[in-house]
């Protein structure tokens, strides 16, 4: 069959059967969108882990007066036995790679910069917080060298692996990126049921037309092709749609907010829905594919 | 050019077939009509032609291929050589006269230029110029008809089939059509026409092959409608192998009325053993087949 005829009848039939294709088109458009924002949460916890893991600690907290850990006895950590646990941490390296002290009024301070938005940041005090060895890993596998060279030693209060409680937050993450990838499959499901109506209802309504087709002499690739095609291009278009939401809302969304609202994280950037971007319109092209294939088998003689 | 060879059709659920044992050979250019009444199998013969559907038994040898072997990848090759024309003319409503026919060749890829020298001529030869922009509801029944034909014959096909392509047609205008038909044959091309007219039958006098309920009864040369005196002898299924043996014997003696060359191609002898289903004795049709046979092999019954 020739191009130009290919092309002219795909143009006839998506205009004749205007109202499925832009069904088609809707649903494949917000089950992408929905894949793709899930995909690209995923890669936000990839960005924030990778992020974070190079910032996060374990903290060894000091004893305050009055602190209630066993090891404290409640008094607070004295200067040599700070002196000895810093001696500790130095014969640690590695895994030990970096140390720094925190203050009790500089972990304030950090505290109410980053809860000022919010009423914890008002009624925090300063007693609440201790003093502190902020200990970055060469390898954050190793935090149970750490505790178990601290846990309970003289003038340690608590020993805490802050990536556990990242590890929390990733894992909530996680869900809400999964969620929105099994939502999408769901939606994938109701687009792959409406290409397969779609293709029925036009196959019908064109039975004449393959039916003379047919007889004729066309080869089945030539009856096929067109229904194959129309379907394609209306999810190629439904796809073309999602990346073009899920750009605007990573450019004006994510770039143009919330990294300029949050500005000690990092976010994914537009160059992550290009990443994505393939694969999507890949799947969708494969997905209308086999879709036409299987129904035509079943709903077009040839 | 086609060929059933003891060619049975049952379709599925049906509790007899639409075809039983059938042997037909049509030659390259020769014209048949295929009578017999609704139900008789003449649509089943055509289509079994065309691979619409297969045999349940038996071969079907359309211009040298075995449709029973046939790929289905290389039924569309097969179609290109036949052309089909149907009762309800089966024209696309949204399609002008040209681009009908043109739709023919469009989808088995033949150039533009092709088309544009084609379609004229055709629609020339049918008798339809003119009228090229027309749609298919601005024509009368009878230029439906023509532009069927055309979109049938546009490829030049080596056979062209039609079903009842009268059906829907006054007498005048049936008669038109089936001349057109004529027209065609006379250009090389094998026609074979499936009717119930008695009219066009009786008037083009053609090879007649009359089915009743599956079974070829009658094969005629020049025949008309209904007739059975002046068949052709189908001795079919109650000819015993040693009558059958006498039969050709005496068939073979010098000086007898031997049957014409013409006639002898078409003699179909069958094993016994085969009934029609249902029915405990020999039909009354076969029987005076078998009688005018016997009595002509034996030299009675001459003019």
């Amino acid at each position: 069959m020739r191009v130009t005829y290919l092309l002219a009848d795909i143009a006839n039939g998506l205009r004749r059967n205007a109202s499925m294709a832009v069904s088609v088109v809707l649903v494949t458009m917000i089950s992408m969108y929905l894949l793709g924002l899930g995909l690209l949460a995923q890669r936000q916890v990839d960005t924030m882990k990778d992020y974070w893991y190079d910032r996060v600690n374990v903290s060894i907290f000091l004893c305050v007066e009055g602190s209630q850990y066993a090891s404290c006895g409640g008094k607070a950590t004295t200067q040599a036995q700070r002196d000895q646990i810093r001696a500790q941490l130095e014969q640690l390296r590695p895994p030990v790679k970096e140390v720094f002290y925190e203050s009790q009024a500089e972990a304030f301070k950090r505290f109410k910069e980053q809860f000022k938005n919010s009423p914890l940041g008002e009624q925090a005090t300063e007693r609440a917080f201790a003093d502190s060895y902020r200990v970055s890993l060469a390898d954050a596998g190793k935090y149970d060298v750490v505790v178990s060279t601290f846990q309970g030693a003289p003038g340690v209060g608590r020993v805490q692996d802050q990536r556990q409680l990242l590890d929390r937050f990733f894992s909530f993450m996680n869900a809400v990126s999964w969620g929105a990838i099994a939502l999408s499959g769901l939606m994938v499901l109701c687009a792959i049921l409406l290409m397969a109506t779609t293709i029925r209802q036009t196959a019908f309504s064109r039975r004449r037309e393959t039916g003379i087709m047919r007889l004729v002499g066309a080869s089945n690739a030539t009856i096929q092709l067109p229904f194959v095609m129309e379907t394609v291009v209306a999810s190629l278009v439904g796809a073309g749609l999602a990346l073009g939401l899920l750009w605007a809302t990573v450019k004006y969304g994510v770039t143009g907010y919330l990294s300029r609202a949050l500005l000690d994280t990092a976010f994914i950037g537009t160059t992550d829905v290009v990443t994505v971007g393939p694969w999507l319109v890949g799947g969708v092209a494969g997905l209308a594919v086999l879709t036409s294939w299987f129904t035509l088998r079943r709903y077009l003689r040839v | 050019m086609i060929l059933f060879d003891h060619v049975s059709k049952t379709y599925p659920k049906a509790t007899r077939p639409a075809l039983d044992d059938v042997n037909l050979e049509v030659s390259r250019g020769e014209f048949v009509f295929v009578v017999g009444s609704s139900g008789s199998g003449k649509s089943t013969l055509l289509r079994l032609a065309i691979r619409e559907e297969r045999a349940t038994a038996g071969r079907v040898l359309v211009a040298g291929r075995d449709l029973s072997e046939l790929p289905d990848r290389k039924v569309p090759h097969l179609r290109r050589e036949i052309g089909t024309v149907f009762q309800d003319f089966r024209l696309l409503p949204n399609k002008t006269v040209f681009q009908n026919v043109a739709f023919a060749l469009q989808v088995i890829g033949k150039s533009r230029t092709i088309i544009r020298q084609t379609v004229p001529e055709t629609l020339r030869t049918v008798g339809l110029e003119g009228k090229e922009r027309r749609f298919p509801h601005q024509l009368s029944g009878g230029e439906q008809q023509r532009v069927a034909i055309a979109r049938a014959i546009v490829n030049k096909p080596s056979i062209l089939l039609a079903d009842e392509p009268t059906g829907n047609l006054d007498p005048a205008t049936s008669r038109e059509i089936v001349k057109l038909l004529d027209r065609v044959n006379r250009t090389g091309t094998t026609v074979v026409m499936a009717t119930h007219d008695h009219e066009i039958v009786n008037e083009f006098r053609k090879r007649v092959v009359e089915l009743d309920r599956g079974h070829l009864v009658r094969d005629q040369a020049e025949g008309v409608y209904g007739d059975t005196a002046s068949a052709i002898p189908i001795i079919a299924g109650l000819v015993s192998e040693q009558l059958e043996a006498e039969l050709q014997a005496k068939l073979a003696v010098p000086g007898r009325d031997a049957p014409q060359a013409d006639s002898t191609r078409r003699l179909r002898l069958r094993r016994p053993g085969r009934r029609r289903p249902g029915s405990d004795g020999p039909d009354t049709r076969e029987t005076t087949v078998l009688s005018y046979a016997a009595s002509r092999a034996s030299g009675e019954g001459r003019d």
